[in-house]
Formats: structure tokens, sequence, C-alpha cells
């Protein structure tokens, strides 16, 4: 590892969350006021040392903190390491900055649940694990954070327990990421078979120094993105993303938006080097990406619950970012990934607001919040524009960078990706007229819904602001942010022809769905019962078809062993046993209770016996 | 003594078991039963204390061929086992006798085919 | 304590002591009963730990030998050199010792057995008898992972069968009879093949040590169609205990019937005999077969890991998808074995010890929603976190644990049992193994969420969360899961040396 320097700056980000957690846990429900605080107070900790790493490997340095040896016998050693490079250091920063923002948001949105301590606690559980994830060093590490980021999600789409949709969304989601974390299960345990070492680290070089061979190297590769697939709500294991909204919004913006989610695309940046040898995983990569941008994004237009809405979108633009990494770009794609951050949290927060004003997440009975809530509608304008690239937001140049990044030799899916721009404007533009603007649908929700607490709309402003600036931080001129993003690698600048056409068609969009809200036009897919709109209601029918093939299938598979159980295995041991009563009967019968009968039998048994041993001693 | 003498101990205490099995298993005066079963115990006896004598270490002193079970404590075992049995085929028939003379009360009749109660 | 302190005797014989006590204790003097229930095996537990911050890691022989004769004969062997029959003196110590296998499981054992005590102590009826039936079981638990020879472990091994039979047949539910019947009846039958085979081992061999017939048994010449049956008998006779499919359901009758405190002890400790025979015997005494049958073992441990899996899938009662689950783990249990290298072994062992402490958390938290919603049928519970915070949030960590979550001890046995097949000529059956993973998540997950999760039934609003006391044990065995998932080298670095002693032989 080049320029490696010892350091504790690593176990300084990841453990603040880690005794908040515990602390948390402890404490529990009797400290329901402070438990907010004590969660934002350790991630701004975490933040503050996440900078602090960032500055320091901004030349392209590494933080190498002394590992913990938790299992060791042969050649299996599991080390918790923990190194800090330019990659991980703009994710920690992201992670933590993000966290620290939802958590204080928290504080006002949570203030009425009676369970606010266990908010926070699996807040902290979460935060712990997805900066853990980034600093790990060793493969079972990283899969145990990385399932640790699962647990904690799972947790918190199921907050809200009592309702049994909650429940189901909690249920889809752990099973639906459990499935593509099988595929690290095995990646790992390839690593180690191919490599003898669970180092991370021996992986990469192995593969560097084509010590593996080529099938093998597309096999790990292949694995790990079935995890990152899985994580970042990619096709065909997108189905638990939109259900996860089920959780508190802040849990959206930070989990299902902003980190989590990402983490997929921090996995498949972090294991580059075992992409970067194998060309057929990598258009597997783009190929999955450029799909799920534009199948998520024609699935946004139809749905009315505003989260959901946001949801198909992150999965959309996750899509863009896989893209990006598929097409080489790692620094394309975490550019994105950090934007994407932003300005997706920043809608999600934003939304809560709405959600949190007017009660309900149905866009179809909201409208004219803009004079309600200006300042909660503007930071939304704001992000959505960023959303569907509109310069000089921060959306525009990371999006740009992905789109450029693929126009060397994969011309179908920069189509892909284009049209992609077109459909998120519409959709994006279609929740803008639908909840901010035009007249109230539903007056006494109208009547009622107010601005946020200023708890709730500084994290907002922050965000707000990081949206108009992070397009900037690719340039030189930011110092170290700019130096980081550049230790990650070129990335792309469009040339000024794409992005007119983006910005183009981004407005085209916008403006078309304002002509359809408005029904000065007719809109393509404005009636109900066209199978067009049943089929992206329905979702393509995946859902209905996991829901009933492999959901059925795994029943049906239960029931047949359980009939096995029943019918065969316990009729067979009961048969026996049947069978040896019967015939003990039936004995029992023929003696009669005559002693010399009963002797006489025994006698005749030992003759018989005698006679066999004495013709099978004849040999010997 | 020779290995055929030995032979002869062993043919007569076998003509012994044997007629005392025929006795136990066919005849049906219970008494008789008992008789034969003491007859088998006797041919049992005949059979350890000859073969006492006869093995090596015994007081024949005679070498049999292989396998020989070997051990030089099988002189006295023999015997002891002997009167081993004799004892306890003593307090076997006093209890024979004293279930027999039970019985017998309760159904008048010495016959063993009649005694089935456990059954019925 | 000096070192000639009996430890190891100390230790089983503490719930003789136990036994003693309570039989003198009138049966109506329930609190005294119930303390003397809790302190005899924390006295055990105490010793347990003692063995265990004493073992010396470095060495792969039995340590702490304590040995007392119990009987010795004299018996002719047949020396074929000589054509003759020989006698030898054979004597048959009560010889204990602890080694790298048997430490993990002793302590799991002390732990179980003590919480299990604690879960006992909201029990009313009958508690004199529960308690001398507890302490007798615990004595053949105790022994029979200490025991250094055949017979020594055969007698502890009955003595667990006869425990659990009375407790089950006394003081289960309503099917209680007939599950300690088929109970009985099936052990009864795969105790009677293991003792033949133990005879015959002795014919083979001339020695009941264990150790002398790992020693002798590889370099006798026999003939090779009695080793394969001998081996495949063993595998059958401790396959009644493990259980492995299609000898599970007796298993599943006395899950679905015996007290919640005694399940967790049968599926805690009881079944994990039946591991542990898998590698001191099948492993320890045939090791130049394992290598030829290894593919077969771990194809029997697919067929566990995926049928107890659908089958969980789709029971109405909690108890049942418990039942189930503990056939699926086992079937990891049989991974690690056929894998044949450390990595396997040593996620066997961890998968005992885990999914004994798992178990037993499930079943003391399953006892407890028992006895106050009076049901364990999934579709007449609900909602339970509302009520009952404590206990449906350790019944999630529980469940959480049990489908392997990682930093939780289910995974890192789960993790190594499968490197070690993957490693192994029998990977392919590994990588169908995965799908486990994925069922094993969401039948636990389908189980325990709809008891906690969603809608709280009427019936049940008024129900109380866990008391102080109850919380204990909960607690106690969640932090052994933890730790054992955080820090698995607690377990490993004992574990070592006597799993490179034993694979030692697989290659020579």
């Amino acid at each position: 590892m080049t320029n490696a320097i010892a350091s504790w700056l690593p176990w300084a980000v990841v453990l603040p969350p880690l005794v908040s957690f515990l602390l948390l846990t402890a404490l529990g429900s009797k400290i329901r006021k402070a438990a907010g605080w004590i969660g934002s107070l350790a991630t701004l900790i975490s933040l503050i040392f996440a900078f602090r790493a960032l500055t320091a490997v901004s030349g392209g340095a590494t933080l190498v903190a002394d590992p913990l040896l938790l299992l060791s016998y042969g050649d299996v050693e599991v080390a918790f390491g923990a190194d800090v490079s330019p990659l991980s250091a703009i994710m920690l920063v992201v992670v933590a900055g993000v966290s620290f923002l939802v958590h204080v948001y928290s504080i006002g949105y949570m203030a009425k649940d009676p369970r606010i301590a266990v908010y926070f606690q699996y807040l902290s559980l979460f935060t712990l694990a997805m900066l853990g994830l980034v600093v790990s060093t060793n493969w079972v590490e990283l899969y145990v954070f990385w399932e640790l980021v699962g647990a904690a999600s799972f947790l918190l789409i199921g907050f809200d327990y009592m309702r049994p949709a909650a429940r189901a969304a909690a249920f889809k989601a752990f099973i639906v990421t459990r499935i593509g974390d099988i595929g690290l299960f095995a990646a790992m345990i390839l690593a180690f078979a191919q490599t003898k070492s669970l180092a991370i680290a021996d992986t990469f070089q192995a593969v560097q120094s084509g010590a593996l061979a080529p099938n093998v190297v597309t096999g790990l590769a292949l694995l790990i993105f079935l995890a990152a697939v899985g994580k970042s709500g990619q096709f065909p294991l997108h189905v638990w993303l939109p259900d996860a909204m089920e959780g508190p919004t802040p849990v959206s913006a930070l989990i299902h938006a902003a980190t989590m989610v990402a983490a997929g695309v921090y996995l498949v940046a972090f294991t580059y080097p075992i992409f970067a040898q194998s060309p057929s995983a990598q258009f597997v990569v783009a190929t999955i990406g450029a799909f799920t941008a534009i199948f998520a994004a024609t699935m946004a237009l139809v749905q009315t619950d505003i989260k959901r809405v946001l949801a198909y979108s992150t999965v959309s633009q996750l899509g863009y970012m896989m893209l990006a990494l598929g097409a080489g770009s790692v620094g394309a794609a975490i550019f994105h990934l950090t934007t994407h951050a932003f300005f997706k949290a920043l809608l999600f927060l934003a939304a809560g607001a709405v959600i949190h004003a007017v009660g309900t997440n149905d866009i179809t009975v909201m409208g004219g919040l803009a004079k309600k809530m200006p300042v909660t509608a503007a930071w939304f304008v704001i992000a959505a524009a960023a959303l569907v690239g509109l310069p000089p937001l921060a959306g525009f140049f990371s999006k740009d960078a992905v789109l450029a990044s693929t126009v060397p030799g994969y011309p179908a899916h920069f189509t892909a990706a284009v049209l992609t721009v077109l459909l998120t404007a519409a959709y994006m533009g279609r929740v803008l007229w639908l909840v901010f603007f035009g007249e109230a649908r539903d007056a006494g929700r109208h009547a009622a819904a107010h601005e946020a607490p200023l708890v709730m709309r500084a994290p907002m402003h922050v965000l707000g602001v990081l949206v108009l600036v992070a397009g900037a931080f690719t340039a030189p001129w930011t110092g170290p942010i700019g130096r980081v993003f550049g230790a990650l690698g070129e990335v792309a600048h469009a040339p000024l022809w794409m992005a007119g056409l983006t910005t183009a068609l981004g407005l085209l969009g916008l403006g078309f769905s304002f002509l359809c809200v408005r029904g000065a036009i007719p809109c393509p897919l404005g009636d109900p019962t066209r199978a067009a709109y049943r089929l992206l209601e329905e979702r393509y029918y995946i859902d209905w078809f996991y829901e009933r093939a492999v959901g059925g299938a795994a029943a049906l598979f239960g029931r047949f062993a359980e009939a096995v159980d029943r019918l065969v295995i316990d009729g067979l041991w009961r048969g026996i046993a049947d069978a040896l009563i019967v015939s003990g009967e039936r004995a029992d019968a023929a003696g009669g209770g005559q002693i010399q009968r009963y002797n006489a039998v025994a006698l005749f048994a030992l003759v018989v016996m005698l006679v066999v041993f004495a013709l099978s001693m004849k040999g010997v | 003594m020779t290995p055929s003498e030995l032979m002869q101990y062993l043919l007569f205490s076998a003509m012994l078991f044997v007629l005392g099995l025929f006795g136990a298993l066919t005849r049906r005066n219970t008494v008789i039963v008992l008789l034969s079963i003491e007859l088998m115990l006797n041919a049992a006896n005949i059979n350890l204390v000859a073969l006492s004598r006869f093995l090596p270490g015994g007081a024949e002193n005679a070498r049999l061929p292989h396998p020989s079970l070997a051990g030089d404590f099988s002189a006295t075992l023999g015997q002891t086992v002997a009167l081993f049995t004799i004892a306890v085929a003593a307090a076997e028939v006093a209890v024979g006798l004293a279930a027999l003379i039970a019985f017998y009360r309760l159904k008048a009749s010495p016959n063993v085919d009649e005694m089935d109660s456990l059954k019925r | 304590m000096p070192e000639v302190f009996p430890l190891l005797a100390a230790f089983v014989l503490t719930p003789v002591i136990g036994m003693l006590v309570v039989a003198f204790v009138p049966s109506r003097e329930g609190g005294l009963l119930k303390t003397i229930g809790w302190v005899i095996p924390a006295v055990a537990f105490v010793f347990a730990a003692y063995a265990y911050a004493h073992f010396n890691i470095q060495s792969a022989e039995p340590q702490m030998k304590a040995s007392w004769p119990l009987f010795s004969f004299t018996f002719p062997l047949y020396d074929p050199s000589i054509n003759a029959f020989t006698f030898t003196d054979v004597s048959v110590p009560v010889a204990l010792a602890v080694d790298g296998l048997s430490l993990p499981l002793v302590l799991m054992t002390a732990l179980v057995t003590f919480m299990s005590a604690l879960a006992v102590q909201s029990e009313t009826r009958r508690l004199k008898a529960f308690f001398l039936f507890l302490f007798l079981l615990s004595v053949g638990m105790n022994g029979v992972f200490l025991a250094q020879n055949l017979i020594v472990f055969f007698v502890f091994f009955e003595l667990t069968l006869v425990a659990l039979y009375f407790l089950t047949a006394i003081f289960g539910g309503f099917g209680r009879e007939k599950a300690a019947t088929a109970f009985l009846v099936m052990n009864g039958l795969g105790s009677l093949v293991m003792l033949f085979v133990f005879v015959v081992l002795f014919q083979l061999t001339g020695t009941w040590e264990m150790r002398g017939i790992a020693e002798k048994l590889p370099l006798a010449a026999i003939d090779p169609t009695l080793k394969r049956t001998l081996f495949w008998l063993l595998v059958i006779a401790l396959g009644v205990k493990l259980p492995i499919f299609p000898l599970h359901t007796w298993m599943l009758k006395v899950h679905r019937e015996a007290p919640p405190a005694v399940v967790m002890l049968h599926s805690g400790v009881l079944l994990k005999i039946g591991a542990y025979g898998l590698i001191r015997f099948v492993l320890g005494f045939f090791p130049d077969l394992m290598p030829q049958y290894a593919p077969a073992l771990a194809l029997l441990g697919l067929v566990n890991l995926l049928y107890g899996g659908f089958a969980a899938f789709v029971q109405p009662d909690l108890r049942r998808v418990f039942a189930y689950a503990s056939l699926s783990h086992m079937g990891i249990v049989l991974f690690g074995v056929a894998a044949l290298n450390t990595y396997g072994l040593m996620g066997a062992v961890f998968q005992m010890v885990s999914h004994g402490l798992i178990s037993a958390l499930l079943f003391l938290l399953l006892g407890m929603i028992e006895r106050r919603t009076g049901t364990s049928r999934i579709d007449e519970l609900g909602g339970l976190a509302r009520v009952m915070p404590t206990i449906a949030g350790m019944l999630l960590f529980a469940a959480l644990a049990n489908l392997g979550l990682p930093a939780l001890s289910g995974f890192i046995a789960e993790f190594q049992a499968f490197l070690g097949l993957f490693l192994s000529p029998s990977w392919p059956i590994a990588a169908c193994g995965l799908v486990g993973l994925g069922i094993s998540a969401a039948y636990m997950l389908r189980a325990v969420l709809r008891t906690t999760f969603g809608p709280l039934g009427a019936e049940h609003a008024e129900v109380s969360d866990a008391r102080p006391l109850e919380v204990v044990p909960m607690f106690v065995l969640a932090a052994a899961i933890i730790l054992i998932g955080v820090y698995p080298n607690v377990l490993a670095v004992p574990l070592q040396a006597t799993l490179y002693d034993v694979l030692g032989r697989i290659g020579g």
C-alpha cells in the first residue's frame, strides 16, 4: 500500500456511534429526551474526525489503524482493521454528515413518539455499521458490517411495528437483501479459497498480479456485485426499496436514499481492483445499472405516494452510479453518490416536513403547499432540480460526469441514461406541481399545514447549501475536497453538447409534466385503466411474481416436507412399531401360557443356532 | 487318564442332560419336572468337575489341543462352581416345591400345563 | 485451589449432591427447592468456568484427569498370531478429563443448565420431582462430555435418557406421554446400536479407553466390511440424537410437548451429544474411512439444512418452527464435520455451542410467552412488542442470531462450516447449502415478526413484560452469544490443539 500512515483516526470515526449505541441500549427509555442529543453528538464527533481523516488523506495517502485480532488459527485470521483511503474518506464524510443532519432532524420529527430512545438506538447502530463498513480491511469485517447495516435498516423499516405493512416491508427488505448478501458470503469464501487469506488487500494483490484465473476473477466480481445489487436495489432485487418507505421518513432519507443503498455502489467502487480485471463483469455492472436507471424511472411515473416516487428515483439514480462504475469511472460514480446523498436526503427531509404537516403520503390530495410552507417548498424545488440535473446545481455536474464516462464504448447505455433524464424530469415535475402548486385538493389538510420547527428546518438548510455547492467538489480549487476526488482518478467532463442536451431534456420533461398536471395536454399515462398504466402501477408484476412464485414455491416445499414428515417418516416409524406390536401379540398368543411349550421353542432355537454356528465354523 | 476317558465323562453328562431335558419338556407332573431340572443341573456339574481335572493345570495334567483356555486357576474353578451349583439347586428346589404346594392348594392339581394364571 | 483438587469430579458430582439435598427437603418447601435449584447449577458453572480458566491451550491431551476404579474384569481375547485366547485384565475406571473439544461444550452445558434452572423459578407444580430429575439430567450432561472411556460415556448418556423421559412424561403438555415414549423408543434403539458398536470396538481393540481405541483401531487389521458397517451403525446411533433426517421425528414431538426449561436443555445440550459423538467417535475412531464417506455426510447435512428450513417456513406453531430450525442447524454441524479440515471442524464446534445458547434463549423466551398468553400458535399471537417489549426484543435478537446475523455467534459458526466445506471435495454441496442461508432468514423472521410485530390481539392486551428475575437468564445468554460472535477466539484458542490432533490422524 502506498503512503500508509499509522493513525488512530479511523477508530475515532467509528467509535462514537458505538458508544452512543451502547449508552442508549443500557439506559433505554429512561432518557427519552436526551436520546436524540446523545446520538447527534456522537455522530457530530464522528463527522469531525471524518473531516480530519479526509484532510489527512487528500494527498492520496491511506490511514491505517491498529487491527483487532478476533479469530486466528491456521490461515484464518479475522482481524478487524480500519483503513481510510481517499475513497473511504469521502464516504465517511458523506455518511457521518448526512447521518448527523438526519439525527438532528429526527429530534423534531420523532419528538412525539414514545419509543424515541429505541429509534435513536437503531440509528446509532446503523451509523456504526455504516462507518465500520467503510473502513473495513478484512472480508469478514466487511461482511459483518454489511449485514449489520441491513439489520439496522430492517429494524428501522419495521419501527412502526404495529402496522402490518411495516412488518411486511421489513421482512421483504431483509429477505431480498439477504439473497444478495449470500453473494458476498460466497465471494468471501471464494477469496479465501483462492488466496488463503481473508485480508481484502491480499485479494486485490492476487487479482492484480494475475495469480487468479480470469474466470475466478469474474466470478468473484459477479458475486460481489450480487450483494451490491441487493443492497442498492438494482434490478432484479429492487423490490424491497420502495416498500422500505414504510419506515419513518428521516430513516428513508438517511438509509434508503443517502447512505445504505449507496453501500452497494461503494462496495463495487471499493473492490474496483477486482472489477477492473474483468471486462465482462464490468459490462454486466454497466448493463444492470443502465437498465435499472430507466426501468425504475418508468415506475416512478405513476406512483401516488410521495416517498415511493422518491424511492424509485433513488433506485434509478443508483443505476446511474452502477453504470458509471461499469463504464470504468469510479470518480464519476462516487461524485454522483455524494451529490445524490445531499439532494436526495434533502428531498426526503422536505417530503418528511410535508408529510408531517399534512399527515398523508398521498400526493393526489396535496396541492398548493408552497404558500403554506415556502422554505420547505423552496428546498424541495432546488433538490428536485438537482435531481433532474439542471445547472448549476450539484446533480447537473455529477450526472453529466456519469454520462460522459459512458460515451466511449457504451452507446446503448448512454442512450438509456439520457432517456432516463427525460423520465426523471417528468416524474419529479409531476410531484412538484401536484404537491406545491396549483389548487389545494384537500382544504382541511391544507389549512392545518404549517412550516416545520427549526430543528427540522436547520438540517434542510445545511443540505440545501450543499446541493448548491457540491457540483464544484471535483474542481481543484476546492482544496482538500477537490484533491481527494482527484485521487479517485480522472472524472470525465461532459462536452458542451451533452450538457445542453440533458438540460434541454430536463426542461422538456418538467414542462411536459406541468402541462399534463394542468390538463392542458392529454397524458400518456393519465388513464388508470390503460394497460400501460396498470403495468407500471403493478410494478411490472415483478413483486407479484416473487411473492407467488418464489414465496409460493418455498411454502410448497415446506408443506411437502411437512407432509413427508407426517405421512412417510412418522408413518414409517409408526408402521414399524405397529408391526412389532402385532407380531408380539401373535407370538404371545401362540404360547398360551404353557411353560413347557416356551422351553421347547427355546430349545429349538438353540439347536438352530448351534447348527448355524457349526456350519459357519467349518471353514476355520 | 487320557482324553478318551474325558470323553466318556462328557458323553455320560450329555446323556444325563438330554434325559433331564426330555423330562422337563414332556412330563405333566410338576414334581417330575423339578426332578428333571435337577438332572440337568447335575449333568452340568459332572461336566464342570471332569473338565477341571482334565484341563491344563488340572489334576490329570493332560495337554489338550488348541485353543487352550489357559490359566492356573482352572483346576479349582470347576469344582468351586460345581459346589455353587449344588447349593443353588437346593435353594431352587426349595422355592420350587414351595410354589408347587401353594399352587396345589389353589387348584388341587400338580399338573404343569394348568399353571397359566400369569397369562389368563 | 490446589493442583490435586478433583475439579471435574466435583463438577459431575455437584448435581448428585443436589439430588441428595432435594430428596431430604419436604415437597411443600417450594421456595427452598427453587433456591437449591439454581444454587447447585451455579456452583457447577463456577467449576466449569474454573476449568476453562486453568485449561492449558497448548496441549491436545486430555487434561485435569480424574479417575476412580469402577470395576475390572478378565476377558479372553482371541489372538490370531498364536491362534489362542489370551486372558487380558481390563479395568474400567470412572475416568474424567477435558480436552479442547469437550471444554466449550462443558462450559456451554453448565451455562445453559444454570439458565434453565433460573427459568424454572416461575414453575409451581411438583417442584421436588422436577429438580430431582433435572439434577439427574445434569449429572448425565456434565459427565457425558468428560467421559474418557466408552462405558462411562454410555452410562452418562443413558442417564440423560432416563431423566429426560420423566421430565417430558410428567411435566409436558397434552401429548406428553406419546412424546416421551417416542423419545425413549427411538433413543433407546439408538443406544442399543451404539452399545453394540462399543462392544465390537472393545473386542477389536481390547480397550474401552477412547484414546486407546482412536490409536489402535485405524492400525488394526479388520475386515473392511465390518469396519464400514461399524462406521454407519455409529452414524445411525448418533444420528438419532443429533438428529439426522429421517431419524428426527421424535425430536419434534419432544420440542412440542416438553416444558420450556427442559426443551432449553434438550435442544441446547442434548442434541449436541450426538454432534460430539460424531466428532469424537466417528471422526476419531474411523479417520481412514472419513474421506471416503464425508460427501455422504455432507449430503445428509444438506438434506437436514434444507428440509428443516423449508418445513419450518410453514409451521403454524412457534415451538415447531424452532424445532425444525434446530434440525436445520444441525445440518450445519454435519457440514462442518464432513469438511474434514480445521475450518469445518471449528465451525461444527462453534455451531454446537452457538446453537446451544441460541436455542436455549429461544425456548426461554417461548416459555415466558406461553406462560403469559397460554399459546405458542403464531396465528393466535401478534403485536407482543407492545405489551412485552423486553421479551419481544430479545426474541427478535435471538431470531437474528439464529439466522446467522454477523457479530453474533451463529454467523461465525456458519461461516467457518461453509468455509470448510467449500474448501473440501464436497464443495458443490456447500454451494447448494447457500440456499439455506436465505431460507433460514425467511422462516425465522416470518415466525418472529408475526408474533412480535403487527396488531395486538385483544385477549393479550393485559399481559405483562418480563420481571427482573426473568431478565437475568435472557441477558446472560444474549451476552454469551454476543461474546462468541464478536470475539470468537474465546472458543477457537482452546479448541485448536485438539482439532489439529484429530485432523492429524486423517492425513496419516
